[in-house]
């Protein structure tokens, strides 16, 4: 069946397109690696025998990936006339329904995902049929929309085992045209001037290679197709050769008759079985129909293949490794000139390109070098096709026209993280490739930026990263696997990476010193600069650019032996410790708690945090987010825990005790004078650690009593003032001076200063952002923390009947709440959505069950007026959400639209900002959004005497964030007053079972018990009334004890 | 210039730029050449012109503007309009690193290094300035050096992967011994599966020791051994030293390349406690006799041709790997060092009339390959020679050549011995093996045997003196030399060949049948001995051609040049050897060679290995085993516990049920026994013998059912711990035995039996009355019971200080040992006749075990003559 003439390419042609176009329905099950992965073998299998028993007249046929590896197994139905139908995860279960609807010509809506009505396949177009408009078209699905397929022009729709299929979309019709209408010169003219570039990463313009090659003169040339795709996380190589094997083929042949060569090598992985497979079907294939052999196509063009199964060794993807790998010699690079073209495969000239790269010339070569040239930018023409995986939602097969941002493949095409984590980087080009900063996502994706941020396009993959991503680590991991993949030929490869994965591994272990990033930084530069080949000279871009974007990780890991993600083990006690800004010993008094020795488990979270009820009440948890049990059922509620265990131990009445052996532990007075300036979170937890350190330590308060934000912030139902002022009590009882109602000013703060040893400056961040709307300044209108100030010191606060809440803080949720237990009508106006509020999410829900109504996509523009000069209404702009921004979320754009919402009080609860010009002043230097500028690490200031923290740093952050700088300040206070390591004398060690519980039985958390919805009206009663006994008693026996290592490493 | 090959060669004129100034430069010349016009040394460690030009060290970079990365010079061809920078500061940041990796990586002992004062990466790190290695120390591997060769000694930890030891082997010598395994850090230069050179094709010519620019691979050091030797004052030590050696050792002690230093030599050697320091070229002239006489031999006798000359340990080796077809036409001359070592051991002692084993024969040579030539076991043949003269055993045997020294070797000695070499006065060799000629002086050089050869081979075919004595064809660098001379007007062609990728040629022609050459001269080492593996560092293209010079003229300078006029070689033959290819000569001066496969010693290698594997898996199996049985323990260890528990749990219900049962039968039976007996015993009115025959029976069934029942109320009680014993004074005779014997009396009478108690009267005892009843009406029971008629039951008692035994004994079937065993078990009964006539619990003794336990006692059987005794001690109180 040798096809020699165009007439006999035509006649397959049409056996072929009644193949894909049959009239009977056609389903045909994705069978890649991915599909079968996923059980598509189990769902090919339960078709066939439905079939078979219902001796139904279909076609059941096997088809590749069609790239959206998350949705696999997919399920193409096509009935003659109708649009292709994709079902998406079919399991074997559905098959029998899906069978059944199809003997009735139904389609199973429910679980399709799209429909393709026409197809243009580049080298010949389809029309399947039209209709079915309840079903999505394949574009209007997010993850394909922006996409455009050229390489994956017929993955997932074609037969790959089928050479007749792929001769039916117009395959092996560029090789006849460029046989028969082209010289060899003429192709590598077409093929220059579509402007392609080398797809295996370093981009060299293909037609001037191949000119290169073409100018040889030799009586033998090669021609290799290196399908080596060795980078973890990268299998765009091997979906499309599994799912389109004659596309290759097609542009290999091409390729070679364009520059002389007669015969061709496909180097590919061996741990590709499948790739493997159906690469050595379509050979075998191809050469049954004549288009390899003898002069192919009725033309002198004689051309055969080799397939070269490579052992994966990452070095064989360079081109002068690969070759010696073919060889049969050990795969190293060796210095070039002689270029392969030169000297290649045993010792002729040789040309060597990626998969990607030749599946691109038979589209060249049907549509025209101009045809290519609309997609992409000026440099970097036409798409490239990547493997979006990690921390991403829809992983899968991504081809994106050059020069598309990088926002759009993680927000738009990938769908974010699809959990509640943020984005934070994400590494192109493999583990040789760099880690971009979600802040740099904007850049266009095409060579030369990539390049510019110190990383590669690589073959293509795309790794995600989010917050639970330690950076370090991430080097550490990409570096361990150069190091582990380098041939060791040259020295600053074999020994250069060696030493940086040494010094990353003391990082990640809290070894390292400052030195070791300068001398890690010169090292990556150097090997960049020096190695051999490809792998050496990009293998540091992963080090060389988180030490460039992600520098302060670096720095948390040595200077302050933290690793903010909750990576690198050896740094920290469990990822709850971690995360929690006060490093409480959560599975400590866990344990502690479980074998019921309650008054250790009260003084374990007091002695780590003096607010332990309070805290437990307001706490955002970010403990609470790392809980590993997450991954069992549900995570651990710590917040609780401690709420429970001050409560209680406060009922009972037995903290006396405790409190007396703390005051007795007291260190003698030091005379050391110390000033702390704000009686808030910040300041109180300072004053607990100086006072029992033996300091003189008085704290200055503007306002008549201590707590701060915690008193004059959060309403009365979040927390109780008793539960406040108890703890508040234990403080003042250990000897600290407070003095109330005394601002502080530029003068006095330097009295204060002159007058004190050090001072620890935390006065928070209350100042109100405005609005800046004409209006803004009626009457009526009132900032959000003055307005639970006035409600919290019981003054009558001047809200209507109608009140109107702008923001979507937590401090617009408390407004809003408190303003409705008042008696108010409340409405929140948000210009985003719903899922973008940065309030706490249980918040949110709890606002709504008490009445609070919300507006969203609306943007203030104008508030007016009555007559009398108060508010009678808010004018609003419609919004509608616009592109993703830097934080993952839709950016609202204004529209023309405008309406009012009556009402008589506007809230503004919009952000707050630190007051600092009394600091500025006294010589403190500031950030530029005025918060004060310290050194992370101590909690320092330019001056050495000098401290800061809480929002007066941080903007408006949480109370336990201001704590945990209250702490930090107070250790290294202490330090510089004392020169000793005192600090840590302040906390004990407890007794109790280190015990990982063998089997976990799957208990989900234990609900909290809320206020009735009912009975919150009009008073101020808490409504969160914590867990009961039992519930803590079961709680406490879930956690999985993640502190338990045994020689300092985690149990498996 | 270099010109790489897959380049047109048209010799252009490229205009360059090198750190800012303009040069013309070759097309073809890499940068590093390039730069070296310019004056600039740019620092290269592992490029090796034409040999090693792997581009693997990464520190000979240069930045070329335009060039995204730092450019290797080395590797790197100038092109037009390049402009070239070699000292910026980017470009020196990258050296000094890649410079720091690399020290970083290697075990630097310079204080005892070989190589301390000849290093290259110790010198480059001083110019490149380095003064802090920034990164902790990354040896390979913490290998163990490869010292299983003869001759050369590689450590890895020293080796910074260069790979030019490699690239020599491989291209300059093609034996491929040694190449890179593993990859990355792991990676390190190792032979054939990593089992040592020893058993690799290694010919030890010492190139890549040569060419290693640290101290990775050393020679096989015989300095101490040497020095040992001289301090024996009962030896008499004789030294040799080559051609090659006088005309490089003075490189050693700074005099330049091609410094003739023969008389400073001899007088340095003597200085160091030689007996004789004689001349290896004495032996050179004698194998110019025999080999020339072997050429004339096989000429006229047709012989295998061509004859290729011995003299090169290195090449001998590699012919017996690669060659084994060839090896007939080599000669079987030995080489003057083992030819020396012959004469030495034999010819030198006779004259001295010492014990030639007292003569200790030490070489200085510039080579490593003959070390492993002087160990060869067949180079014995003194020892061969004075075997049955002087009633040797083999165990005796001993070398012809005991230590070869090195050219540095020698040098080293010197220093050592603090010798100043330079202001030494010129002294000779002592006779008569220190006379040569120029003949054998131009062995040292590549060509130089061949035209000892043709001088003297001529001569005496032709029996016409040479006109010309200088073959030019035959001298100089060209790997492969011929020439053709003219004998008796035959055209007789020559070839030679040094370095033994050059020698491969010519050997796959001869082994093709198609070498047109009579006589081929092979030297391992290029340039000859000159340029060999033992002479001092550096040896490079230059100075050997320095060398080489040096020696032609010695040669030139020598009053007789051939071989055949050394009046000393006349004398040896006319006094020792008799002729050329004598017998004797043949015996002392001629060897053989045998193929070596490393294939036979590979199997029995891989055999070992197998083997190895296999023990190694047995006792990986057996630690399996182990802990499989382990586990099997813990197992039934576990099962165990839970069958004891359910056991616990299932005994203690089956314990409460008999106790029940039996405490509620006993109290029934009790009075059913009275009624009946009352009946039986007609208390109630006569009853007629039908009846009484009845109740008899009934009687016999209700006795059985109530001891029954009893010993299973006593088991009971004993199982669940309630056997409490209540003591008091009570005497054994009366109120236990006398009692018990009374209950079975009629028993007794029955069967004609008869029951003695011959207890003491009166002996008391402290237990309790009850249960002790027990125990003696199961005892006197059992004797009744199996005891036969007419037998005797005696019961006796002893009393000892603070116990008591009684015995109760009856005529029967003595009871076995392993029947005894199981008598006091748990419901066990004997298997045997009288068993089966009687019925019984199989409880009565388990349950007087336990009474006399409780008593402090123990109880046992033993078998008498014929009966049986149960036994039983208790104490007394």
């Amino acid at each position: 069946m040798k096809i020699a003439r165009i007439g006999e390419l035509q006649r397959i042609k049409e056996k072929g397109l009644k193949k894909i176009l049959p009239n009977k329905p056609r389903i045909s099950i994705g069978l890649g690696t991915c599909g079968i992965g996923n059980g598509a073998m189990d769902v090919h299998q339960a078709f066939d025998k439905a079939f078979a028993k219902k001796k139904m007249d279909v076609t059941l046929t096997k088809t590749g990936c069609f790239g959206f590896c998350a949705e696999e197994p997919l399920v193409n139905i096509h009935f003659p006339g109708q649009p292709l139908v994709i079902l998406h995860k079919v399991v074997p279960a559905d098959v029998p329904s899906i069978v059944s609807m199809i003997a009735e010509e139904k389609i199973p809506f429910k679980k399709a995902l799209c429909r393709i009505e026409e197809w243009d396949f580049i080298t010949g177009r389809i029309v399947f049929g039209h209709g079915l408009s309840r079903i999505p078209l394949w574009h209007q699905i997010p993850f394909f929309s922006g996409q455009k397929k050229i390489v994956l022009r017929d993955c997932g729709l074609i037969n790959p085992e089928d050479i007749e299929e792929y001769i039916a979309v117009g395959g092996y019709g560029p090789l006849h045209k460029a046989l028969h209408e082209f010289s060899p010169e003429g192709v590598i003219a077409e093929v220059k001037k579509s402007k392609l570039r080398g797809r295996g990463g370093a981009g060299f313009p293909t037609g001037v290679k191949w000119e290169l090659m073409r100018k040889e003169t030799a009586d033998k040339k090669y021609v290799i197709c290196n399908a080596d795709e060795g980078d973890p996380g990268a299998y765009m190589n091997r979906n499309e050769i599994e799912s389109d094997p004659h596309m290759v083929l097609e542009g290999m042949m091409i390729a070679a008759f364009a520059m002389g060569a007669d015969e061709g090598a496909f180097y590919i992985r061996a741990e590709y079985p499948l790739a493997v497979e159906r690469l050595k079907q379509a050979i075998k294939s191809s050469r049954e129909y004549g288009l390899l052999g003898a002069n192919i196509l009725g033309s002198k063009f004689n051309f055969d293949v080799t397939l070269v199964e490579g052992a994966g060794a990452f070095v064989c993807g360079e081109e002068t490794a690969l070759i010696a790998s073919i060889e049969g010699r050990a795969g190293r690079p060796r210095p070039r000139p002689p270029f392969p073209a030169q000297k290649g495969l045993f010792g002729k000239p040789t040309n060597i390109n990626n998969v990607e790269t030749l599946s691109n010339i038979p589209a060249i070569m049907a549509a025209g070098p101009e045809w290519l040239m609309k997609t992409g930018t000026e440099k970097s023409v036409g798409t490239k096709v990547f493997s979006l995986v990690g921390k991403i939602k829809n992983t899968g097969l991504v081809e994106l026209p050059l020069g598309t941002s990088l926002k759009t493949l993680v927000y738009n095409i990938g769908g974010g993280t699809g959990t509640d984590k943020k984005v934070k980087s994400i590494q192109s080009g493999g583990p040789s490739g760099g880690c971009i900063p979600v802040e740099l996502f904007d850049t266009p994706v095409d060579y030369e930026s990539l390049n510019a941020l110190g990383s590669i396009m690589g073959s293509g993959g795309m790794v995600v990263m989010d917050e639970d991503n330690c950076m370090v680590d991430v080097a550490r991991y990409f570096t361990e696997f150069t190091t582990c993949e380098s041939c060791g030929k040259c020295t600053p490869c074999r020994e250069g990476l060696f030493q940086a994965l040494r010094i990353l591994k003391a990082v990640t272990q809290g070894r390292a010193t400052a030195r070791d990033l300068d001398v890690l930084q010169a090292l990556g530069e150097v090997i960049s600069d020096t190695a051999l080949c490809g792998l050496g000279q990009t293998g540091p871009n992963p080090i060389l650019t988180t030490l460039k974007y992600f520098r302060n990780e670096y720095e948390a890991h040595i200077h302050s032996q933290r690793c903010q993600a909750g990576v690198c083990t050896e740094l920290f006690l469990s990822p709850c410790e971690n995360s929690c800004p006060l490093h409480m010993n959560i599975p400590g008094f866990a344990a502690l708690l479980k074998e019921k020795k309650l008054p250790e488990a009260f003084e374990s979270v007091l002695r780590d945090n003096p607010l332990p009820a309070v805290t437990g009440r307001i706490c955002p948890l970010h403990c609470q987010k790392r809980c590993r049990r997450e991954d069992v059922d549900e995570p651990l509620a710590p917040g609780e825990v401690h709420r429970y265990i001050a409560d209680t131990v406060y009922q009972e009445k037995k903290e006396t005790k405790i409190y007396n052996e703390i005051l007795k532990e007291k260190f003698p007075p030091t005379h050391k004078k110390i000033a702390i300036i704000g009686a808030g979170p910040a300041g109180l937890t300072a004053a607990f650690y100086l006072v029992r350190l033996g300091h003189d330590v008085t704290v200055y308060e503007s306002r008549p009593e201590a707590g701060g934000v915690l008193r004059y912030g959060i309403p009365e139902y979040r927390l109780p003032k008793a539960v406040l002022n108890k703890e508040v009590g234990f403080i003042k009882k250990l000897g600290v001076n407070f003095v109330f109602n005394k601002p502080v000013d530029v003068q006095e703060f330097k009295a204060i200063e002159k007058r004190h040893d050090a001072v620890f400056a935390a006065t928070g961040a209350y100042k109100n952002m405005l609005l800046g709307i004409p209006g803004d300044n009626l009457r009526g209108v009132l900032s959000g923390t003055a307005f639970l100030e006035d409600v919290l010191t019981r003054k009558a606060p001047l809200i209507g009947k109608n009140v109107v809440v702008i923001g979507a803080g937590n401090v617009a949720i408390d407004a809003a709440r408190t303003a409705s237990r008042i008696g108010s009508s409340v409405t929140i106006v948000y210009r985003r959505e719903k899922d973008d509020m940065p309030a706490h999410e249980d918040e949110i829900c709890e606002a709504e069950k008490e009445g609070v109504r919300f507006v969203f996509l609306a943007a203030p523009k104008v508030i007016k007026a009555d007559k009398k000069g108060a508010v009678k209404g808010i004018e609003v702009s419609k919004m509608v959400p616009g592109a993703y921004d830097l934080s993952g979320r839709k950016k609202p754009v204004a529209t023309s639209e405008a309406y009012e919402i009556p009402c008589d009080t506007v809230i503004v609860a919009i952000g707050e900002r630190v007051e600092s010009g009394f600091l500025k002043e006294g010589g403190i230097i500031l950030n530029n959004n005025g918060t004060v500028h310290i050194n992370k690490a101590t909690c320092q200031t330019n001056r050495f005497n000098v401290f800061a923290g809480g929002d007066l740093v941080l903007g408006p952050a949480t109370a336990v964030e201001a704590m945990a700088h209250g702490k930090k300040a107070a250790a290294h206070i202490d330090w510089i007053l004392t020169a000793q390591d005192r600090f840590d004398k302040l906390f004990k060690k407890f007794n109790y079972e280190n015990e990982v519980p063998l089997e976990t039985i799957e208990a989900r958390g234990e609900p909290e018990r809320l206020l009735d919805v009912k009975d919150r009206e009009n008073n101020f009663c808490q409504v969160s009334l914590g867990l009961s006994r039992l519930q803590v008693e079961k709680e406490v026996t879930r956690c999985l004890r993640c502190d338990v290592k045994e020689n300092g490493v985690c149990h498996e | 210039m270099l010109k790489k090959m897959g380049f047109a060669m048209n010799e252009k004129m490229m205009h360059i730029k090198i750190d800012n100034k303009d040069y013309e430069i070759l097309e073809g010349t890499t940068l590093l050449a390039a730069c070296r016009k310019a004056g600039i040394d740019v620092p290269a460690l592992c490029y090796l012109e034409g040999v090693n030009e792997e581009a693997a060290c990464s520190v000979c970079v240069v930045e070329v503007k335009g060039a995204k990365v730092l450019m290797r010079s080395c590797a790197t061809l100038v092109r037009e309009g390049m402009e070239i920078l070699t000292n910026t500061a980017r470009v020196r940041k990258a050296r000094r690193m890649n410079m720091e990796l690399l020290l970083a990586g290697h075990a630097d002992d310079c204080f005892t290094c070989d190589r301390s004062q000849t290093c290259t990466l110790k010198k480059l790190a001083f110019n490149m300035g380095i003064r802090e290695i920034r990164f902790p120390k990354a040896t390979r591997v913490e290998m163990e050096p490869d010292a299983s060769g003869y001759s050369l000694i590689r450590d890895p930890n020293k080796c910074i992967l260069c790979r030019r030891c490699i690239s020599v082997c491989a291209k300059v010598q093609s034996v491929h011994a040694i190449d890179v395994t593993h990859r990355g850090k792991a990676s390190f230069v190792s032979t054939f599966m990593g089992r040592g050179l020893a058993h690799t094709e290694c010919i030890n010519c010492g190139q890549c020791l040569l060419v290693c620019p640290t101290g990775a691979i050393v020679e096989n050091n015989a300095i101490d051994s040497v020095w040992k030797a001289l301090n024996d004052k009962t030896r008499i030590v004789l030294v040799q030293t080559a051609p090659a050696v006088r005309a490089a050792i003075g490189e050693e002690f700074g005099m330049p390349a091609g410094s003739l230093v023969t008389g400073k030599m001899a007088a340095a050697l003597r200085r160091l406690g030689f007996a004789k320091v004689f001349d290896t070229q004495f032996t050179a002239d004698l194998t110019i006799m025999e080999e020339g006489y072997e050429l004339i031999d096989r000429i006229q006798n047709k012989g295998p041709l061509p004859l290729i000359s011995s003299c090169s340990p290195g090449w001998v080796k590699f012919a017996e790997h690669f060659f084994p077809g060839i090896l007939e036409n080599l000669s079987t001359c030995k080489s003057p060092q083992q030819m020396f070592g012959a004469l030495a051991k034999t010819f030198y002692a006779q004259k001295l009339g010492v014990d030639p084993r007292k003569i200790v024969v030490v070489s200085v040579m510039p080579c490593t390959a003959k070390k492993f030539e002087a160990q060869r076991p067949e180079m014995n043949a003194a020892f061969t020679y004075w075997k049955s003269k002087m009633q040797l055993n083999e165990d005796d045997g001993f070398p012809d050549v005991d230590y070869c020294l090195t050219t540095r070797e020698a040098a080293r000695m010197m220093k050592e011995a603090g010798i100043n070499f330079l202001h030494l006065a010129d002294e000779s060799f002592d006779e008569p093996l220190g006379v040569s000629t120029g003949a054998g002086v131009i062995f040292g050089a590549t060509g130089g045997v061949m035209e000892a050869a043709l001088r003297t081979t001529y001569e005496v075919l032709t029996k016409q003196p040479l006109g010309k004595l200088e073959f030019h064809d035959l001298r100089g660098m060209k790997g492969i030399k011929t020439a053709e001379v003219n004998i008796n007007g035959l055209p007789v062609k020559v070839a030679v060949a040094h370095g033994l990728g050059h020698a491969r040629h010519l050997m796959e022609e001869v082994q093709a049948g198609k070498s047109p050459y009579a006589f081929i001269e092979i030297m391992s080492c290029p340039g000859g001995c000159i340029g060999g593996g033992g002479q001092p560092i550096p040896t490079d293209a230059e100075i050997r051609k320095k060398r080489m010079a040096a020696l032609y003229q010695e040669d030139e300078g020598k009053k007789i040049r051939k071989s055949h006029e050394n009046p000393a070689i006349i004398s040896l033959y006319k006094e020792f050897l008799e002729a050329p290819m004598s017998e004797i000569a043949h015996h002392l001066l001629h060897t053989h060679y045998a193929e070596r496969t490393l294939g036979k010693e590979e199997f029995l290698l891989r055999t070992h290995q197998v083997q190895h594997t296999i023990e190694k898996e047995e006792l990986r199996l057996e630690e399996h085993k182990e802990s499989l049985k382990l586990l099997h323990d813990q197992l039934t260890t576990l099962n165990k516990n839970y069958l004891r528990e359910q056991l616990a749990a299932l005994s203690k219900n089956y314990l409460d049920s008999i106790s029940f049962v039996s405490h509620e039968l006993k109290a029934i039976l009790s009075s059913l026994v009275i009624n009946v007996y009352t009946i039986k015993e007609e208390c109630l009115g006569e009853i007629n013998p039908k009846q009484k025959k009845v109740f008899d029976s009934v009687a016999r069934h209700l006795d059985y059912f109530s001891v029954t029942v009893r010993n299973f109320f006593d088991l009971g009680r004993i199982e669940k711990g309630e056997l409490m014993l209540r003591k008091a004074p009570l005497s054994l005779k009366e109120d236990i035995f006398d009692a018990s014997i009374e209950v079975f009396s009629k028993h007794a009478n029955e069967r004609g039996m008869k029951i003695v108690n011959s207890i003491e009267p009166g002996l008391k005892i402290d237990a309790d009355a009850d249960l002790l009843s027990v125990a003696a009406n199961n005892l006197i029971g059992n004797a009744v019971k199996y005891g036969h008629d007419g037998g005797r039951i005696i019961v006796t008692a002893q009393s000892f200080d603070h116990r008591l035994q009684v015995e109760v004994y009856n005529d029967g079937r003595p009871i076995s040992n392993s029947e005894s065993d199981k008598l006091f078990k748990k419901f066990s009964r004997l298997e045997a006749p009288e068993t089966k006539l009687s019925r019984g619990t199989g409880l009565g003794l388990f349950i007087t075990k336990e009474i006399i336990k409780k008593h402090k006692g123990r109880i046992w059987a033993e078998a008498r003559e014929a009966g049986n005794a149960f036994i039983f001690q208790i104490a007394k109180g």
